[in-house]
């Protein structure tokens, strides 16, 4: 099979310390209400705009307007880090230690970086773990989101 | 403007913070199968680059059979089957969140996904007195019962009725 992955993000490239800022931005548009419904997921404060717009709590939280569900700008934050992360990924074992920093609103662009945490080589020769902290960023500079994050990243093929 | 006949008050979904207590299950409504046009389409448009996700000649090199379903939207999925039992009354994320997150076997299109949760504690938050922390741990199966995810998860949730 062809080579279809890139060369600089095998297991050998990642280095405790090191901190990547991703290229990608991604700027969250209406869509984010069908994710959400498509997810199951109906709660008034992420897809009812007149609710969001006269509920007493979320006019003055949330200065009247929609938040986007949280499992979304996840997604996004992890997808605008996974060229650089998880390209050559085997499998993503999961998170920890997630937190809502900031609310996210229809409009916004995100960004992302990943920290290096941590790299174990273990005993396949195949692939090792890197845990990285992933940071999503907003447009102004602001982390919205942090979490840890698992991959299990392939070696570099001799 | 009025539709003049009196109205009922709309009905209400979802548990307050007085309404939860340690140790309290919820066998959450629904279940989903998942598809793979779904699955393709959440890993395309949130940029994941992986091909594990939506490339099967690629993932067939990697020991899958068909495309895996990528699992942060299994996890999606499952957490939003569990939000009118537990978040319908969210007062917003407070700074909390997930301690943790976990994949434990693969998910294929065609797998139906279903959730349960328990109350692994219940407090004040500092932020405002208006609404309390509710903290559960959430399973995700697949239809032959075999664990696929599991989380935990801290809910900002209201307090009093609306």
């Amino acid at each position: 099979m062809k080579h279809l992955t890139g060369s600089d993000n095998y297991f050998e490239d990642f280095t405790p310390g090191q901190r990547i800022r991703h290229t990608l931005g991604r700027t969250v548009g209406p869509e984010h209400v069908p994710f959400t419904l498509q997810c199951m997921n109906g709660v008034p404060l992420h897809v009812n705009a007149d609710f969001c717009a006269t509920d007493p709590v979320a006019t003055e939280r949330f200065g009247g307007r929609a938040v986007v569900y949280g499992g979304y700008v996840l997604a996004l934050v992890r997808g605008l880090a996974s060229r650089d992360t998880s390209e050559n990924a085997m499998a993503e074992p999961g998170f920890a230690n997630g937190r809502h920093l900031k609310p996210v609103f229809e409009g916004d662009t995100l960004y992302a970086e990943s920290d290096v945490i941590e790299v174990s080589p273990g005993h396949d020769p195949t692939h090792g773990l890197v845990r990285f902290l992933l940071r999503g960023i907003n447009q102004r500079d602001e982390v919205v989101l942090e979490i840890e994050r698992d991959v299990v990243v392939r070696r570099r093929p001799a | 403007m009025s539709r003049g006949a009196p109205l009922p008050e709309r009905r209400d979904r979802g548990r307050t913070f007085e309404q939860f207590a340690v140790g309290q299950r919820f066998d959450h409504h629904w279940g989903r199968t998942l598809t793979e046009a779904e699955s393709i389409a959440f890993a395309t448009t949130t940029m994941n680059a992986s091909p594990l996700y939506f490339n099967a000649q690629f993932a067939a090199a990697h020991g899958h059979d068909r495309i895996p379903v990528d699992p942060l939207l299994a996890w999606n999925i499952v957490f939003g089957m569990t939000v009118e039992d537990l978040s319908f009354q969210l007062a917003g994320a407070g700074n909390l969140g997930y301690p943790v997150i976990r994949f434990l076997r693969a998910v294929y299109p065609g797998d139906t996904l279903y959730a349960e949760s328990e109350v692994l504690a219940i407090g004040p938050w500092e932020g405002a007195d208006d609404c309390g922390l509710v903290h559960v741990r959430t399973l995700g199966r697949n239809q032959r019962g075999q664990l696929v995810l599991e989380y935990e998860r801290k809910i900002l949730v209201r307090r009093g009725r609306r």
